[in-house]
Formats: structure tokens, sequence, C-alpha cells
């Protein structure tokens, strides 16, 4: 690594990743479990958390050993390692939070096929010191859940009327007065939350914004 | 090692072996520290689900309580005859039927016209709970029940009443892949409230038990129906048919031998 | 017996599609879906990864992997998603090489994909599924290729919507991405409609 590159300071990738640069809403990294996952709090919060471990850890491990991967190989070896890590997790799940690894079910496992923790590893670990990319991993883990905890707010209260388990708006199966939006709970409405979501971080920020392919009021056509 | 070239067939073979030892090792380890507490939980949570529908409600520690009132036996499903010899306790609790469903020696197919839970095998031995109040009296019989749900297959216990074999007791889904807030909701108590007390067959022994909209609450289907979830119309129907089928075919000769008094012997 | 193998496809195309009921490989489903000659030719490779990669692990689970499977008392089960993908990324690999030398044209076709595909979640989950819901060998042949029928057939039919989609006048914002989101969603709703078929 020639020293000339300009390596970010810790706080700045810990913090640039969460809003600025949020991997769901800016990078479109990881979408697959960001909608699968939010139709609970619960579910949410936990793979938001799995997913900053593993990011946050397979970070601090690739640039580690960054100096000895060799570059034909390094998909595989970053590979293994996040595997590895994703095993842990399941593992831990499986013995400490039965109920909730039953209901991620195959999500955990997706892990290690989401674009942010290779994204990170391939994009960020290999090329800068460990305490960057434990910054940078943490960071985008946690924009990661913001985005996932946002959604799941959403569509648990007016799907379910409750969040994280607890009563909000009672609804008329329980006795209570809310009749629940069935749509939030079904899947397709994770992607009209999610494109929504972007929407309103594009118009504020503009210059994410995509240039038009075709100008539809020319006069001239 | 130190010397040798990172970027070359051998170097790219040592790292990666190298890799894979150190990263298989970590795992391992891991996990087979882990294992205990896996089993644990697998335990607790049937253990949990036992007891919701037992009756009885948890004093001091699950494991103790569920020592206490639950008495686990097999039975063979063809014959309905209790099919205990060979097993040991522990291993009658926690008797895998949904894995030994698929293993064509301890399992039977279930000829299409009549597999209404869409499972299409069944163990030939099911477990059978029974829940003992504190003089040893069986106070009800807890059955294990699964099929096709609309996304996935739901697993579930119901407790019967021992002395007449037929009036439901209470009923728990304690695995499922439904959509939450619609499908999900066969998790909700109050709806499994509405099984409670409800019997599946008539008195010239037709099944009748239902779940529909609109049920019948005075008139003569009363006692056999329940009212479906609102928005998971085609969750309720699988739960309907595998319902039907474990209490309407395949549990009949258990069932049988229950209300004779076969099973259970009143002193 | 042939009926239920063709249940089991039309179920794992249309009911249980994995773009559109599960969000699976929604990365490359978003990123790659703005023309459809392109989406065809993932879609294809898609396939192509898929009928290899679900029977080739199934062996795998079930001769090494499962409890008791290559040895009484050893349960392996553990290492499963180290060896799936393991093998995911082998399988990718081979096929590129293979399609490179026997078949050119099919390669400079595919070619720049096949690499993304280690990576894509449907492949992955293709696997997962197929062992969490226990198939058979010939059954994981049937779900392979349906599964990954199903997400080329989403991913096309996106592109082709895209394809109009971007002579419209959306507000600034909207352009692009977030457009392509609700889309989607819509076309998910669209495939709910199948979710009542009894097979």
């Amino acid at each position: 690594m020639s020293d000339n590159v300009k390596i970010p300071g810790a706080r700045e990738s810990l913090l640039t990743p969460i809003i600025a640069n949020n991997p769901i809403m800016v990078q479109v990294l990881g979408i697959c479990s960001s909608l699968a996952v939010t139709s609970s709090m619960k579910t949410a919060f936990v793979m938001g958390l799995s997913v900053t471990a593993v990011t946050a850890i397979s970070n601090i491990a690739v640039s580690y050993v960054r100096s000895l991967i060799p570059s034909s190989v390094r998909i595989i070896a970053q590979m293994t390692i996040i595997a590895s890590l994703v095993i842990l997790v399941d593992q831990l799940l499986r013995a400490f939070a039965y109920d909730l690894s039953k209901q991620l079910s195959v999500y955990v496992g997706l892990i290690i096929t989401n674009c942010i923790v290779m994204g990170r590893t391939e994009g960020f670990a290999l090329k800068y010191p460990p305490l960057q990319s434990l910054m940078d991993g943490l960071g985008n883990g946690l924009g990661y859940m913001l985005v996932l905890c946002i959604v799941a707010t959403i569509r648990e209260i007016f799907g379910s009327g409750t969040w994280f388990g607890l009563t909000v708006l009672p609804t008329v199966n329980n006795g209570g007065w809310y009749v629940p939006c069935g749509l939030m709970v079904m899947p397709p409405c994770a992607f009209f939350l999610v494109g929504g979501l972007i929407w309103l971080v594009k118009t504020f920020k503009k210059d994410l914004q995509e240039p038009r392919e075709y100008d539809t009021h020319r006069e001239d056509y | 090692m130190l010397k040798l070239n990172k970027d070359s067939v051998l170097g790219t073979f040592a790292v990666i072996i190298s890799f894979c030892l150190v990263c298989s090792v970590l795992v391992s380890m891991a996990v087979v520290a882990l294992n205990p507490f896996k089993a644990a939980a697998i335990a607790d949570d049937r253990q949990k689900n036992i007891i919701k529908v037992s009756g009885f409600e948890v004093e001091g520690k699950l494991a103790d309580t569920y020592k206490k009132h639950i008495e686990a036996h097999l039975i063979d499903v063809a014959t309905g005859e209790i099919a205990d010899e060979g097993f040991t306790e522990e291993q009658r609790d926690a008797y895998n039927f949904q894995s030994l469903a698929k293993k064509p020696d301890s399992s039977v197919p279930i000829p299409k016209d009549q597999d209404l839970a869409g499972i299409l095998r069944h163990s030939k031995l099911m477990p059978v709970y029974f829940s003992k109040d504190d003089e040893g009296n069986v106070v009800r019989v807890i059955l294990p029940f699964y099929g096709q749900g609309l996304w996935s297959t739901c697993y579930g216990y119901l407790a019967l009443d021992p002395a007449d074999g037929n009036t439901i007791e209470g009923i728990t889904f304690y695995d499922h892949g439904e959509t939450p807030g619609l499908g999900g909701e066969i998790e909700n108590p109050r709806w499994q409230q509405q099984w409670v007390n409800k019997k599946f067959d008539d008195e010239e022994g037709n099944y009748k038990f239902r779940i529909l909209k609109n049920p019948d609450t005075t008139g003569p289907g009363k006692d056999f129906e329940v009212d479906a979830l609102s928005g998971a119309t085609l969750t309720t129907n699988g739960v309907d048919h595998f319902t039907h089928y474990w209490f309407g075919d395949a549990y009949k000769p258990f069932l049988a031998k229950l209300r004779n008094g076969e099973i259970i012997n009143h002193e | 017996m042939l009926q239920h193998y063709l249940s089991l496809l039309v179920q794992s195309i249309f009911i249980q599609n994995m773009a559109l009921a599960f969000f699976l490989g929604m990365c490359t489903f978003l990123a790659v879906s703005k023309k459809v000659t392109t989406s065809a030719g993932l879609g294809a490779a898609v396939i192509m990864v898929q009928v290899l990669a679900v029977p080739v692990n199934n062996l795998i689970n079930t001769y090494i992997l499962k409890a008791d499977a290559l040895m009484p008392g050893l349960d392996l089960s553990f290492l499963s998603f180290i060896t799936y993908i393991g093998v995911i990324a082998a399988l990718v690999q081979v096929l590129e090489m293979i399609l490179d030398k026997y078949f050119p044209a099919l390669y400079s076709a595919l070619g720049i994909f096949l690499p993304l595909i280690t990576v894509n979640c449907v492949i992955f989950a293709g696997v997962s599924f197929m062992v969490q819901r226990e198939y058979d060998f010939a059954e994981s042949v049937v779900y392979g290729f349906g599964s990954g029928a199903s997400w080329a057939i989403a991913i096309v039919l996106l592109a082709a919507i895209r394809e109009k989609l971007k002579y419209s006048d959306a507000p600034g914002g909207l352009r692009g991405l977030p457009l392509t989101f609700i889309t989607a969603g819509l076309m998910a709703i669209g495939f709910m409609s199948f979710s009542g078929i009894q097979l």
C-alpha cells in the first residue's frame, strides 16, 4: 500500500455510512434481507445486529490479513472468513435465541451473500488498516440497521398494531379498535417503503438524483 | 513460509490451506462449546409449548414443572396402541417425528386422496404427552399435529379431554412460516381460545369439526365450528384440512382406544 | 409421480417466486435490469448455475454433512454454510472455464455475469431452501430449475417495464431506483395472486 493514499479517519469512517453514504439507500447493497425480515421489529433488530457484528468483525479480520491474501483467491479467502463468522452468529442465535432463529430461518445464512459484507471487505478492508476497517464495518452495519428499523417500525405498527411485540394500536383481533392494514405485512409493501425512503433521501440530496434519459418537455420532437 | 511469494501457486495453496484450517478449528470449537446450549434451547422450546396446552402454569423452573406434570409415550399410528418398548423416557420425549417422517423405514406414505395435510408421509410412531395433576390422574392428552398452511408447514400441539377423547382443551402452534399479522395470527391466543371446548365428532361419531367464516354460534354447529382468521383464508383452510387429517383420520384408532378407556386406566 | 414434480415446478416458478415472493437476489435484480437483453443473459446464467448447484449440494448434504451420514454419531451440519458457498464458488469457476473452452459464443454472452452469480443470494437461498425442505435428489433438480427460472422470469419482466419507464416524466428524486422499487412491489402484488393455487 503506497503512503500517499489518503486514509480516512476512524470517526469519519464510522459516521459517513450511517446517513450520508447509507449502504441501502445510497449504495444499494444488501436489499434482499432488508425486505424480507422487516415485517416485525424483533427480527429486523436481530438481523441488523447480526449483520453489524459480521461486517465489523470480518472487516477487521480481512484488514489484518490483507497483506497475506494472494489476489487470485481473495474472493474465496474473504468468503471463508465471512462464512465462518456467519456460522458463529447462526449457532449463537440457535443456542440463545431459538425462537428468533426459527423466524429468521434461512435469512441468517444469507448474510454470507449479503453484498454489504462482501462489498465492505472487498472495497474497504483490503485497502485500509484495522481500526478504520472496524469503524467502517460498524458504520455500514449500523446504517443498514437504521433503515431496517425504520421500515420495520412502520410495517409492524400499522400492520400488526405492535412495536417490538408491545401493543401500540390495539387490534380488532385482540378486542381493540384498530383494523390492521393487511398490505403492510405483505412482502410487496417493503418495496414501497424502501422505494419511498430512497425517494425522500434523494429529494433532499439533489446530487444523488439520476439524470433523465429522455427530455419529455422538449418542444421540438 | 516467509520467503514464499504469496502470489505463486504454492503460496496461494499454503495461504488458503492455513486459512481454512484456522477458520474450521475456530468454528468447530465454537460449535462444540455451544452444542449443550443448543440442545437445551430446543428442549426448552418444546417443553414450553407442551406446558402451554397442558393446563398447568410454570412454577419455578420450566424443566421441573415439565417433569412433574408431563409423561411422554409413543403410539403406533396405524393400530393406536402404545408402543413404548425399546425407547427410554428421554427418547420418547424428544421423538423427532419430523425427520423420521422422511425416512422410508420409519414412515408410511399417505395415499394421495387421503393426504389432506399435504405432508406425503407420516412417521409410523408419534409421540403423545399425558398431562398429569399432582395426584397422578391424567387430565389432558396432548397430540402433535401438522400440515401445509399457505407458505409453510405449520406444527402444533392439541390437548384433548381424556374422559371423552373428543373435546379440545387447548391448542398451540410452535413452528410456522405464515405471514405475520395474517396467517401468522394462528398464534393469536384469542383465536386459539375459540377452539377450547369444541368437539371433533358428533354423537354418531361423524367428524364435524370445521374452521370457517361466520361459524354457527347458536345452532347445532356451535360445538364444532371455529371462526376463520380474517385475511388468512388459505392458511385457515390449511389448518382446517390438516386438523381433519390428523383427528378425523390418522389418529382415529388411537382416539377410539382412548374413548374405550384402553389407553388410560381410570381407577 | 410426474404430477408431483410438475406441481413442484409450477410452485417454485410462480407461487414461491425467488425474487417477488422471497426478495432474493435483489441487488442484481435492481441493478442489472435496465435492458431486456442483458437481464435475459443474466437470467439464463442463474438458471444454469442453479440447476447445477442445488443438486450437487443436495448430494453433499445427504452423503457428507447430515447427521450420521459420513459415520455414525458425526453431525457436520454446522459446516453447511461454508460448504455450500464453497461449492457454489467452485462450480461457477468450473462452469466459466468449461464455457470458455467449449462454448465460446455462450461464454461471451454470459461471461461477465458468471462471477457475479457467486454472490447472488438466489443460488445460496435455493440451496438453503432445498435443505430446509428436505428435498430428495430428483426433487432438487426440479426445484433448482424452477427457482432459477422464477428469478429469470422476474428480472426479464422488470427489465421490460423499465425500458418503457425511462420515457416517463418522473419527479427528480423518484427517477431510477425508487421507481424500480415501486414497480417491483406492484409486480410482487401481481404475483401474489398465484398464491391461492392449489396443486
